[in-house]
């Protein structure tokens, strides 16, 4: 009674103790997890006060590291080269946190000032050397001419310094736009008095520039507890300008609120999860203890019945029984509580951030004590039963035959409302997960009632016809089972405990393979490389594939993210081996490679590359006329004129543009050469397309047609002729816009004559442009998400490119998604992904690889070394699922593992002490057959009988009720802290391996102890007299 | 032949021992289903320190009988009186209050009248707690053990006492709360000669020192014997009693008389008997020849 008493309390307090660990853990792993600036408040103040003025005081106080207040100025000076714009910064406690490469620090209000190692060298700035300084104008940047001389002197040049500790708090300060130094700042930074002292110069010019006074408050999220969430909110609303009575600030920068909200949404999950999961495994040991309980009552029933018979009250004789047998389940608190915390202790250590441990909150407190009052009241409920008997009943020697037929209880009509209640609402999906985390339990539970009822019917049916058959040992394990008062309740507790089971390692499976399925989706890959830029996409493709030719390791992505078209990213990859490598989540959502084949553009005629700097075109057959009615020049009015001329576009290999115009045509009528310098000099440039131009002036609408007989290139009179090829090789487009064109302002067609290309165009007054099919008018892309709204006359979208120039693309055939991308995307072919090999400065550059092997990505990252191309960074799938884990969905799903080991272990207890509580009145009956007889194998075969036949009843329903409950409770259970940004549909498969083991091991261990205890109670049945030896 | 009556008074009755007085005393319990007639209407007065033994075969309604003056629950008819207590009016907190402090029983194997984990004077003191809350005075578990015979073993185990022993520490915990009506079932059995003597010693003591009224059910002729006034019962019907060595038949309220077994051997029932009363106060029967009226 004491180790299940203990079991019980256990039960009760693990539940709210380990919620309240993961709580702590959220708190801890949001926190800890953002960066400084995020989980910090930086406030703007509207003039300078010191940090004391606005940092939190009293209790929250301890919340946040020491602030620190600075103020920053713009500032220019005049560098070696180039004027430069940067900031004047003074901060508290400055010197303390700067290492020097020469000079000394400045302090107080000496015009000395520190510049950074990149800068000097740079700018040749050396220590002792005199710098002017300038504040901006007004409306105007730094400048001698404008704003106010500041002169100072480089006191000392700094190194570069993180940026992302709690004293910077992530200012990182840039001259000129350039990228910083790594964690470093290229700011004049000055005595914090100095430089306050230059910004009230700057608030008393006449100026519109105001100085930035700040205070930084970073958190300390190691102090930051689950109760002090409350008070971290009030603190920021308190901190807010419009909590500020005198307005000192005038803004806060903070990503605390949206973090608290994070935190908040995870401690729900723990609490539906968690305390579901621990109301059922209290549940559970309830009943168990209550069955244990009521054996006990059983196996004192003739002391009970001696009480009775010499006097004393029902009343007094149930609290004699509650006294003797609840005492030594009082005594179970103590070394319940001390369990439950160092299981608590141990699940922190093991799954939790560092630093978690189990801390009584009053949830944990209450569930001790009601733990206790509980287990109270169940023995007293047993004893008063028992006492409540007549005398003659509790005197009897022989046990009452069973009632025959099956009629449900109250209890077990509670348990059916309740469960139709949370099925109910689990199918309809209204449930909140913590009432669909009940529903198997209950389920089980009312399953288990039924069964343990229909079996204890059936036993007594089945034992009289056996025993009248002769079949002693079946006869006798029948009439027990059905005599047995908790064997009805040990079918309910095996039953509940295998559901349980079954349920945990479903729901600990499931949750694994989602989080690992959206861990290899939102990486991309198992892992992804991020690398060094290449010299174009081509380059990259081409590495990737010498270092891997079997095409089934590595593959190469780069990305951009255009302007425009809601941030939908261009992603480039390699089409025969992106689908292979890339991490689908399932391969029944990887694309077939007849679809990744799309990607590939039509066969383009050769480009056309010229080079010089003159061009000259010979032209025949040209005409022109007006077009009526266009442009207001109906009626009457001077005849327009028009002023068409030839337009090539050229295209340096550097991705430059630039266009030639001959013409105006007109001027030569009928036919001739027009030729004109071209505006730079070309080498290898590619002639991209012809156009036809108009004069600015020239806004009336005509029909041209003129017939290009040659068009040469080359340097002064030295020209060659280029081949155009014929007119399908050049296609009409419209110039690339991101506004839809609603109509068609200008058409072009070139037509295959003798002479040449024929050009027949009709000018609206927009622009006619042929472009050449070297590069596709449209690049063909999957798309994965919904199509933009933009679409041109050829049915194309607009985008940019690697070059970062605006590209048309088609659909040629859609995804779900795209690994990392998300679900609007376009997936182009890495080879074709740019009209030039020039890579935007915001393209990024990537190798996925399909597995995770050290060895091979070292090989790889070596052979891309070799061709310029390092690797910067990596990320794994492997430390996203990681991630995943830690967090509250995540810790939930590993304690519902520890919660099944717990039920397992009270069934094993139920069934030990429920064996164990009527020992002598079994062993008795098998004394008594003995005595007649039956041998002692017929004996141990009564006792297997009776309680496999209880185990195996319980398994069997309990496999059954865990299946079906986890199919039906899994979907609604949160596996994630949020949303997937990939939009991958998390999936319940049923894992029929881990229910198998779940199930197997479950039977095992209740087997071998039902065959244990068979033996041991022959063994004492022998020791009284009866089987034969 | 002729059948002789004499009546004997009755020896004067000890102060400490509560009487019974049994009036058409019927009960009925029910076994699947079917009813089953244990008693039908028994009379029976056992005079305040008495010492009576209760004979008859078995399913003849000795232990219901038993049981019903235990006060283990109410007759189904009948009106059933120990001492001044009224049985059949009491309710079960005045039945738990008669079995603590007037009517004990000994049931029938030793040890299930004592608590196997408990030395005799710690069941003696289990057995006198009721009374003792009820306010009556109880001797002390070691002189109780005394009266018989197993003050020495007091404190011993049980499974270090002989049967006879444990027989005698059971009725020392019946008697422990000094009732007034001691009832025994089967004291003696499975006992050999020498530790049955020790037991019906022992009850037989307890009727002479304290005028407990005692009733033994018993099969052992030889233990009825030694019980001044032996009762049969049979069929759920008080048959024929004994007092010393006599058999005497028994007057029923409804003038039925019950013979004692030797003689219903002579006159089966249905046997018609002439009643002759002598001048003397004799009471002659004389059997009669049903077919002619003549003596046979």
């Amino acid at each position: 009674m004491l180790l299940l008493a203990a079991l019980v309390v256990v039960s009760c307090v693990v539940g709210p103790l380990y919620e309240r660990a993961i709580e702590q853990g959220a708190v801890r792993a949001t926190l800890t997890s953002a960066d400084r600036i995020s989980r910090g408040v930086s406030l703007t103040l509207n003039q300078d006060h010191p940090a004391t003025a606005v940092a939190p005081t009293g209790p929250a106080a301890r919340l946040f590291a020491s602030p620190v207040a600075g103020v920053e100025v713009p500032v220019g000076f005049r560098g070696a080269t180039f004027w430069r714009v940067t900031q004047l910064v003074g901060r508290d406690g400055l010197c303390d946190h700067l290492v020097l490469a020469s000079g000394s620090c400045p302090s107080g209000t000496s015009a000395g000032v520190l510049v950074s190692e990149a800068v000097a060298r740079a700018e040749h700035l050396a220590v002792g050397q005199p710098l002017a300084l300038w504040t901006p104008g007004a409306d105007t940047p730094p400048s001698p001419t404008a704003g106010t001389e500041v002169d100072v002197r480089i006191a000392g040049i700094y190194r570069p310094y993180r940026a992302d500790d709690d004293y910077w708090f992530g200012r990182q300060y840039v001259t000129d736009g350039a990228a910083p130094a790594l964690g470093g700042a290229d700011a004049v930074l000055g005595g914090a008095g100095f430089v306050r002292a230059t910004a009230g110069t700057l608030l008393d010019g006449p100026t519109r520039r105001r100085p930035n006074f700040a205070v930084d408050l970073p958190l300390r999220a190691d102090a930051v507890g689950v109760d002090d969430l409350a008070l971290l909110s009030a603190t920021l609303t308190a901190l807010l300008p419009a909590g500020q009575r005198e307005s000192k600030i005038a803004s806060a920068t903070t990503q605390l609120d949206s973090l608290i909200e994070q935190i908040d949404h995870s401690r729900d999950q723990a609490h539906a999860i968690v305390l579901a999961v621990g109301v059922q495994l209290a549940l559970l040991a309830l009943i168990a203890f209550g069955v244990v309980a009521a054996g006990a009552a059983d196996q004192r029933r003739p002391e009970l019945a001696l009480a009775r018979l010499r006097g004393r009250g029902r009343a007094r004789t149930a609290l004699g029984f509650a006294l003797d047998v609840g005492g030594l389940a009082l005594l179970g608190l103590v070394p319940g509580v001390a369990l439950a915390w160092l299981l608590t202790w141990l699940g922190c250590r093991i799954w939790l951030p560092a630093g978690i441990s189990p801390h009584w909150a009053p949830l944990a407190v209450g569930a001790a004590a009601a733990s206790v009052l509980l287990v109270l009241l169940l023995v007293a409920i047993v004893g008063a039963r028992a006492a409540r008997l007549p005398v003659g009943e509790l005197l009897r020697t022989v046990p009452a035959r069973p009632r025959k037929g099956f009629v449900v209880g109250i209890g077990e009509a509670v348990v059916a409302a309740a469960t139709a209640g949370a099925l109910y609402l689990t199918l309809r999906g209204d449930g909140s997960s913590g009432v669909t985390t009940l529903a198997p339990s209950l389920l089980a539970i009312l399953v288990g009632l039924m069964l343990g009822r229909a079996l204890v019917a059936g036993a007594a049916l089945a034992g009289t016809r056996l025993f009248w058959r002769g079949r002693i040992g079946a006869g006798s394990a029948a009439l027990g089972l059905a005599r047995r008062p908790g064997a009805r309740l040990a079918v309910t507790v095996i039953c509940a405990a295998t559901a349980l089971a079954v349920f945990s390692v479903q729901q600990f499976s499931v949750g694994s393979a989602n989080r690992e399925q959206r861990a290899g989706v939102v990486t991309g890959a198992a892992v992804t490389l991020a690398v060094g830029r290449p010299a174009s996409a081509a380059a990259l493709a081409d590495a990737v594939h010498a270092a891997d030719p079997s095409g089934t390791y590595a593959t190469p992505v780069m990305a951009i993210y255009p302007v425009g078209l809601g941030g939908r990213p261009m992603v480039a990859v390699d089409p025969a081996t992106f689908a292979t490598v890339s991490n689908w989540g399932r391969d029944g959502l990887r694309p077939a490679a007849n679809l990744m084949a799309h990607l590939n553009p039509p066969a383009a005629p050769p480009p056309m590359i010229v080079s010089g700097d003159r061009v000259s075109v010979s032209v025949a057959a040209e005409s022109w006329r007006v077009l009526a009615g266009s442009d207001g020049q109906d009626g009457g009015g001077p005849a327009p004129t028009v002023h068409p001329t030839l337009d090539l576009h050229l295209t340096s290999t550097a991705g430059a543009t630039q266009v030639v115009s001959l013409g105006p045509l007109h001027e030569k009528g009928g036919a001739g050469t027009f030729a004109a310098d071209l505006p730079k000099v070309c080498d290898r440039c590619r002639l991209t397309q012809i156009g036809l131009g108009a004069d600015p002036e020239d806004y009336a609408a005509a029909q041209v047609s003129v017939t290009i007989t040659q068009v040469a290139f080359g340097t002064g009179q030295n020209l060659v002729p280029v081949d155009l090829g014929p007119a399908a090789d050049w296609q009409s487009i419209t110039p690339i816009t991101f506004v839809p064109q609603t109509g068609h302002d200008a058409t072009g067609d070139l037509h295959d004559t003798a002479a040449g290309l024929r050009l027949d165009a009709t000018d609206l007054g927009g622009v006619v442009l042929l472009q050449h099919l070297d590069q596709p008018v449209a690049r063909p892309v999957l798309m994965a998400g919904p199509a933009p709204d933009a679409i041109d006359e050829i049915g194309a979208h607009t985008t940019n490119s690697l070059d970062g120039l605006a590209t048309r693309v088609t659909v040629a055939g859609t995804l779900p998604f795209v690994p990392k991308y998300g679900g609007t995307a376009f997936l182009v072919d890495i080879r074709h992904a740019a009209a030039t090999p020039d890579l935007d400065a915001t393209v990024t550059s990537q190798v996925w690889l399909s597995r995770d092997d050290p060895a091979a990505e070292a090989a790889l990252a070596a052979a891309l070394r070799k061709d310029g191309i390092p690797v910067a960074s990596r990320a794994t799938a492997t430390s996203l699922r990681h991630t995943y884990e830690q967090s509250a969905a995540g810790w939930s799903g590993q304690a519902t593992l520890a919660v099944a080991v717990l039920a397992v272990l009270l069934a094993l207890a139920l069934v030990l002490l429920g064996v164990a509580s009527t020992r002598r009145v079994r062993q008795d009956d098998l004394a008594a057959l003995g005595l007649v007889g039956a041998r002692a194998r017929t004996l141990r075969w009564s006792v297997l009988l009776e309680l496999l036949t209880v185990v195996t009843t319980g398994l069997v329903g309990g496999a059954f009720c865990g299946l079906v409950g986890a199919h039906l409770a899994l979907p609604h259970v949160p596996l994630f802290a949020g949303p997937s940004p990939v939009p991958l549909q998390e999936e319940f498969p049923t894992d029929w391996a881990w229910a198998a083991v779940a199930l197997l091991g479950t039977a095992a261990v209740l087997v071998l102890l039902v065959v244990g205890a068979a033996r041991s109670l022959v063994r004492g049945a022998a020791g009284q007299g009866g089987g034969e030896r | 032949m002729t059948i002789d009556f004499e009546v004997d008074p009755v020896a004067a009755p000890a102060p400490r021992g509560l009487g019974v007085s049994a009036h058409r005393l019927v009960h009925i319990y029910r076994v699947e289903g079917n009813d089953v007639v244990a008693l039908t209407s028994v009379d029976l007065e056992v005079v305040p320190g008495e010492t009576v033994a209760l004979l008859g075969p078995s399913g003849s309604g000795k232990s219901t009988l038993l049981s019903l003056l235990a006060g283990l629950y109410p007759p189904s008819a009948g009106r059933l009186r120990i001492g001044p207590h009224d049985v059949g009016a009491l309710d079960d907190g005045e039945l738990d209050r008669l079995r603590a402090t007037s009517v004990a029983l000994v049931l029938q194997g030793a040890r299930r009248n004592l608590l196997p984990y408990a030395t005799p004077a710690q069941n003696v003191a289990f057995a006198q707690a009721a009374a003792r809350r009820y306010g009556q005075d109880v001797s002390d578990p070691k002189a109780v053990l005394d009266l018989v015979g197993m003050a020495d073993r007091a404190d011993a185990a049980l499974r270090d006492l002989a049967p006879g022993q444990v027989q005698r520490v059971a009725v020392a915990v019946a008697i422990g709360p000094g009732p007034g009506l001691l009832l025994a079932d089967e004291p003696t059995s499975q006992l050999d000669h020498q530790h049955r003597d020790e037991v019906m010693d022992a009850l037989l003591d307890i009727n002479r020192e304290l005028g407990t009224t005692v009733v033994v059910v018993t099969h052992d002729a030889e233990v009825a014997a030694r019980i001044p006034r032996r009762v049969t019962i049979r069929d759920g019907r008080i048959g024929s009693e004994g007092v010393g060595t006599e058999e005497l038949a028994v007057v029923g309220r409804d003038g039925s008389l019950q013979l004692p077994p030797h003689v219903i051997e002579v006159v089966p029932p249905g046997s018609l008997l002439r009643v002759h009363h002598e001048a003397d106060g004799r009471i002659v029967l004389e059997p009669v020849d049903s077919a002619e009226g003549e003596p046979r």
